[in-house]
C-alpha cells in the first residue's frame, strides 16, 4: 500500500464511521407526500399547498360500516363513536345522533342572539314577537310540550332552531336510520372523525386511522364490513406502499448488482471490493441530505437503487480494465482522468434535480449528486489501496451476456441507428405539439379508481365538503378577514339566490366579526321595551307575559355583555372548524369559505368583486406546468454544465460534440419510447432525461477512448456491459415499483440506459 | 255473615285483579282505531288552560296520527322514530327524527308502546302499575330514566283508552279525554 494510499483509505474509514454514527443517532425518515409537492410561487399556490397538507378536509376520516341490516349497522356506528370521541386523538365525532352535539348546542343557544343573521330590530316589537308567539303556542300544545317548554321560555322567537341547521346540528337533509347517519339505501351506517392531527401528521393520521379500525373490531360481528376514506388514509397507504417499493428496490438492485459482479469476476475479492463505492457513497449521501433537508423522504432512499446501479459502474470501469498482469494502480492512472470526466458528468445530470423547486427531487439530486461523487473518489483513490495484489489477476473475466458479436455490428450498422434518432427526433417534435406534458397534480400520487368512487360516495352520504372551490379573502387581522369574508358571503348568498351555487360554509356563521355582533347587539331592546312589546304581544294569546322572563334576561345579557370571541369556541368542535377556515398566512389572516355544488364559477367569480375565487383544481394544474417550465430551464442549465465539464475534459469541440451525439440521440430515442408506451411526461421523466444523459456520457466516454489493442477494446467493453447491466438492474428494480415516481424514474432511466449504450456503442467509435 | 261477606269480596278481588301484562294483551288486540280527543293543558306559562280538540288515529304497531282542529289546525304524524309535523298554510312538512335513546322518544313510546300493548317497551322506561278491574282500570308509568315527567297516568275499560293525564316536574299537566265514537 503506497502512503498517499494509506491516507486515503484512513481518511475513507473516518469519513465512513463519522456518517455511520450520524445516521444511528440523528437520521430521521418521512414518507410525507407533500415534498413532492411544488413550492408555490403565488399567494394562491402556498395556500393550496397548505390546504393540501393540513385543510379543511384533510382531516376528515369518513366511515361505513357495512353487511348487516339497519339496526344491528346502527349499534355498531354508534358504539364506535362513543369510543373513538373519548379518544384524544379525534376532536369531533358524530354518526348523526344529534345529542353527541350537546356542548356545541349549548354554546349556540347562550350567543343565539349575536349569531343569528336574522336578528333585526323587527324580530323585537310586538308585532314580530306575535308572530313568534303563534308558533311557540303549537310546541306548548305538541307531545314534546314537557321538553320543550323550558326553552320556548327562553327563546320564544326560535333562533336556537333557526341556527342549528347551519352547525351540521340538524341532520334533517341527511339520511337517518335508527337516529344514526346511513345511506339513503340504508346498506351502509356512516361515521365523521375529524382527526385531532393535521393531514400532514401521518403518524398521527396513522394512529387515528387505526384507533377507528380498533373501535370497529372490537364491536362488530365477523359479518360486518368498514370501509373508510380520507386524504390521510390515502397519504398512510402510499407512505407504507413507498416504503415497501423503496427498500425492495433497494434491495434487488444490490442482490442484482451482486449477482451481475459475481457472475462476471467469478471471484470474491472484486464482487465485495466493487460494492465499497457505491455503498460508500450510499451512507455519505443519505448523511449530506439528512443534514442540509433534516428528514430523509422514502423516496430519496428508494433512489438508493439507482445511485448503487450508476456508482457500481466505477469499480466496474476499474476493475475490468485492469489488463492481466497490469497493476490496479497502472490501470488507475490509465483511466482514472476519464473515470473522474464520468463521474464528473453523472453529478451534473443530478444538478438538475438539486435545482427544483421540488423538496423531494432535490433530495434525490443531492443523494445522487454527493453518492456518485463518493464513490468516484473511493474507487480512485481508496480501492487501488484496499485490493490486495493480484485478487484481481487470476482470473478470466467475462461478462454475463457477451456482445462482443454484437459490437461490430452496432458499429456497421450507425447509419441505422442515426436514421432512428432522427426519426424518434420526428416523433419527439410531434408530440411536444400536441402536448407531451402531465399537468395533473392528482397523477403525482393518483388514488386508484375504486377508492376515489368510495370517497366520492362516502363524501356523498355525508354531506362532507369536497373543497375544491374556495372564495378566500384575506385582511390584516382576524376581524379584517372576518368582515371581508361577511362582504364576501353576502355576495354568495346572492349566487345562491340566482342558482350558481348550492351552499358555502364561512368562520363568520361561527364566530362573526365584532362589527357585525354589535350591529345585532344594537338591533336587540332594552328590558323595559322587550317587556312592554312581549306585553302588548300576548294580549290575545293564552301566555302569561312573564313566562318569558328567561328570554328577557338572556336578550339583556346579550345585549350589554361582550361579544362572542375565539376563545368562547374552545372545547367545542366550532374551534376547530373556525381555526380551519380562518388562518394566519403569510402574516396576514385568510378566510376561506368552501363551495358546494357549484354550477357556474364564471358567475360566482363576478359576483364576488374583489374576493378571490380559488379554483384548487386549476391552481395545481398551473403549479405543476409552472413548476415543470422552471424543471426545463435546470434541466438545460445541468446540460450546459455538462457539456462545459466535458469539454474541458477533452479539450476539443469536435470530440465533445461526438461524445455528445449518442447522448443526446439516447435521450431522443427514450422520449419517443416513452410516447410510443403511452406515457405522459411528468418532471419526474424529465429530470430522469438528464440523468439518463449523465450515465450516457459514461458509455460515450469508455467507448470513445482510444484503445489500442484488441484486449483493451475487449476490456471496454466488458466494463461498460456491466454498467450498463447494473443501471438496467436498477431501473428495473425501480420501474416494476406500483409507487409512480419511482415507476417514471425507472422507466426513463432503465430506457435510456439500453439506448445509451446501443447508441454509444455505434457512434462513439474512437478514431 | 260479615266475615263471609268479607270473605267473598276479597275472593272477587283477587279473582278480578288485573295485571299489566293482561291490559297488554287487550290493547294489544286493537289494530287500529279513529277517536276524537279534547285536550287541556295546564300551565305555568299560559293565563287560562289551553283546550285543543281533534282526532286521533292509531295504527298498529307504530303509526300515530294527532289531527289537531281547533284553535288551530296541524297534523303531527309519529312513525316509529319519524316525527312529521303538517300544517296549512306551511310550504313543506317538517320531519323531525327522534334519536334512539333519548328523552324525546321516551316520552313519545310511553303512548305508543301503550297503544301498541307492548309491555317490554314501557318497562325499558317507566315502572308499569295497574289497579282496577278489567272493565275499568288505570295504569300509572312512572319514569325510571331522567325526563321533565313526574307521571303520566292512563284510564280506561276493556281495550278502550278513556283518559290520559301526563303531570311534569314543574306542576304543569296536560288532560286528554277519549270520546270514542264508534262505541
Amino acid at each position: 500500500m503506497t502512503r498517499r494510499g494509506g491516507a486515503a483509505v484512513l481518511l475513507w474509514v473516518a469519513v465512513l464511521a463519522v456518517s455511520m454514527a450520524w445516521s444511528v443517532r440523528r437520521l430521521e425518515i418521512t414518507a410525507d407526500l407533500s415534498a413532492f409537492l411544488p413550492q408555490a410561487a403565488t399567494t394562491e399556490q402556498s395556500l393550496l399547498v397548505a390546504q393540501l397538507r393540513d385543510g379543511v378536509a384533510s382531516r376528515l376520516i369518513l366511515v361505513g360500516v357495512q353487511g348487516l341490516d339497519a339496526p344491528a349497522l346502527a349499534r355498531i356506528t354508534r358504539a364506535m363513536a362513543d369510543a373513538l370521541a373519548a379518544d384524544a386523538k379525534f376532536v369531533f365525532v358524530t354518526d348523526g345522533d344529534a345529542t353527541r352535539l350537546e356542548r356545541e348546542r349549548a354554546l349556540v343557544f347562550r350567543w343565539r342572539y349575536l349569531l343569528g343573521p336574522s336578528v333585526s330590530p323587527d324580530r323585537f316589537t310586538a308585532a314580530g314577537l306575535r308572530a313568534s308567539l303563534d308558533e311557540a303556542l303549537r310546541l306548548i300544545a305538541s307531545p314534546l310540550a314537557p321538553l320543550v317548554k323550558p326553552l320556548i321560555a327562553a327563546d320564544p322567537t326560535g333562533e336556537l332552531l333557526r341556527l342549528l341547521p347551519a352547525l351540521g346540528a340538524d341532520a334533517s337533509h341527511r339520511s337517518l336510520r335508527e337516529g344514526v347517519l346511513f345511506s339513503p339505501d340504508g346498506h351502509r351506517a356512516l361515521l365523521v372523525a375529524q382527526t385531532r392531527a393535521p393531514g400532514f401528521d401521518l403518524d398521527g393520521q396513522e394512529a387515528a386511522i387505526g384507533a377507528v379500525r380498533e373501535a370497529f373490531v372490537r364491536v362488530a360481528p365477523a359479518e360486518a364490513r368498514l370501509v373508510m376514506s380520507s386524504p390521510g388514509l390515502h397519504a398512510v397507504e402510499s407512505r407504507a406502499r413507498i416504503q415497501r417499493d423503496a427498500q425492495l428496490a433497494s434491495a434487488m438492485t444490490l442482490a442484482g448488482v451482486i449477482l451481475l459482479l459475481a457472475a462476471t469476476y467469478r471471484s470474491p475479492w472484486p464482487t465485495l471490493l466493487s460494492a465499497v463505492p457505491a455503498l460508500s457513497g450510499l451512507a455519505l449521501g443519505v448523511v449530506v441530505v439528512s443534514i442540509v433537508f433534516g428528514p430523509v423522504h422514502a423516496i430519496t432512499l428508494g433512489f438508493g437503487a439507482m445511485l448503487i446501479g450508476e456508482a457500481i459502474d466505477y469499480p466496474t470501469y476499474l476493475f475490468a480494465n485492469n489488463a492481466p498482469h497490469e497493476s490496479l494502480v497502472d490501470t488507475q492512472s490509465r483511466i482514472g482522468r476519464t473515470l473522474l470526466l464520468a463521474v464528473a458528468t453523472t453529478a451534473c445530470g443530478a444538478l438538475a434535480m438539486l435545482l427544483s423547486g421540488f423538496r423531494g427531487l432535490a433530495q434525490l439530486g443531492l443523494l445522487i449528486l454527493s453518492g456518485v461523487i463518493v464513490a468516484g473518489l473511493v474507487t480512485q483513490y481508496v480501492l487501488p489501496a484496499l485490493t490486495p495484489a493480484g485478487a484481481l489477476a487470476r482470473k478470466r473475466r467475462r461478462p454475463l451476456v457477451d456482445l462482443s458479436r454484437v459490437l461490430p455490428v452496432l458499429q456497421r450498422s450507425a447509419w441505422l441507428v442515426g436514421l432512428a434518432i432522427a426519426a424518434a427526433a420526428i416523433v419527439v417534435a410531434f408530440a411536444l405539439r400536441d402536448g407531451i406534458w402531465e399537468d395533473d397534480l392528482a397523477n403525482v400520487d393518483p388514488m386508484p379508481s375504486a377508492t376515489r368512487q368510495l370517497d366520492r360516495e362516502l363524501r356523498e352520504q355525508t354531506g362532507a365538503p369536497d373543497v375544491r372551490y374556495l372564495a378566500v379573502v384575506s385582511g390584516k387581522d382576524r376581524e379584517a378577514a372576518l368582515v371581508a369574508s361577511e362582504r364576501a358571503a353576502a355576495a354568495l348568498d346572492r349566487a345562491i339566490a340566482q342558482g350558481s351555487l348550492a351552499a358555502y360554509d364561512y368562520a363568520a356563521r361561527y364566530l362573526p366579526s365584532q362589527s357585525t355582533q354589535r350591529v345585532r347587539q344594537a338591533a336587540l331592546p332594552d328590558a323595559s321595551a322587550l317587556t312592554s312589546a312581549l306585553e302588548k304581544a300576548v294580549a290575545d294569546l293564552p301566555f302569561r307575559a312573564d313566562a318569558f322572563a328567561p328570554f328577557v334576561a338572556d336578550v339583556e345579557r346579550m345585549r350589554t355583555g361582550p361579544p362572542l370571541v375565539r376563545g368562547d369556541l374552545d372545547g367545542t368542535a366550532l374551534a376547530l372548524k373556525v381555526d380551519s377556515l380562518l388562518l394566519q398566512h403569510g402574516g396576514r389572516w385568510v378566510a376561506l369559505l368552501p363551495l358546494n355544488g357549484v354550477r357556474d364559477a364564471d358567475a360566482i367569480g363576478r359576483a364576488l368583486g374583489d374576493a378571490t375565487l380559488l379554483d384548487l383544481k386549476a391552481q395545481a394544474d398551473a403549479l405543476v406546468a409552472g413548476y415543470r417550465d422552471q424543471s426545463l430551464r435546470s434541466t438545460l442549465l445541468g446540460l450546459g454544465c455538462l457539456v462545459v465539464i466535458l469539454y474541458l475534459g477533452v479539450r476539443s469541440i469536435p470530440a465533445t460534440l461526438r461524445l455528445l451525439a449518442p447522448v443526446l440521440g439516447a435521450v431522443l430515442l427514450t422520449v419517443a419510447a416513452l410516447v410510443a408506451l403511452g406515457a405522459k411526461l411528468t418532471i419526474f421523466h424529465l429530470v430522469s432525461l438528464l440523468l439518463v444523459v449523465g450515465v450516457g456520457l459514461n458509455y460515450a466516454l469508455f467507448f470513445g477512448r482510444p484503445q489500442v489493442s484488441a484486449e483493451e477494446r475487449e476490456l471496454t467493453l466488458l466494463s461498460v456491459t456491466v454498467a450498463g447491466l447494473a443501471t438496467l438492474i436498477a431501473s428495473v428494480s425501480l420501474g416494476l415499483s406500483s409507487t409512480p415516481v419511482l415507476q417514471a424514474i425507472g422507466t426513463t432511466t432503465g430506457l435510456g440506459a439500453v439506448f445509451a449504450f446501443i447508441a454509444s456503442a455505434a457512434l462513439a467509435r474512437a478514431r | 255473615m260479615l266475615f263471609v261477606a268479607a270473605l267473598t269480596a276479597v275472593a272477587s278481588a283477587s279473582v278480578s285483579a288485573f295485571s299489566p301484562t293482561e291490559l297488554m294483551q287487550l290493547l294489544s288486540g286493537v289494530q287500529s282505531s279513529r277517536v276524537r280527543f279534547v285536550e287541556t293543558r295546564h300551565s305555568a306559562m299560559l293565563k287560562q288552560p289551553l283546550v285543543l280538540s281533534g282526532e286521533l288515529v292509531y295504527r298498529r304497531p307504530d303509526r300515530l296520527e294527532k289531527h289537531v282542529q281547533a284553535p288551530f289546525v296541524e297534523t303531527i304524524t309519529i312513525e316509529g322514530s319519524r316525527v312529521t309535523v303538517a300544517r296549512s298554510g306551511a310550504e313543506g312538512d317538517r320531519v323531525i327524527t327522534l334519536p334512539a335513546g333519548s328523552t324525546a322518544q321516551a316520552l313519545i313510546e310511553s303512548l305508543r308502546a301503550t297503544l301498541a300493548g307492548d309491555l317490554p317497551a314501557l318497562e325499558r322506561h317507566f315502572a308499569v302499575t295497574v289497579q282496577g278491574t278489567r272493565s275499568a282500570w288505570s295504569m300509572s308509568l312512572t319514569p325510571r330514566i331522567a325526563l321533565p315527567v313526574v307521571r303520566v297516568d292512563f284510564a280506561g275499560g276493556d281495550d278502550r283508552i278513556q283518559r290520559i293525564e301526563v303531570s311534569e316536574s314543574g306542576g304543569d299537566r296536560t288532560v286528554t279525554t277519549i270520546i270514542d265514537p264508534a262505541r
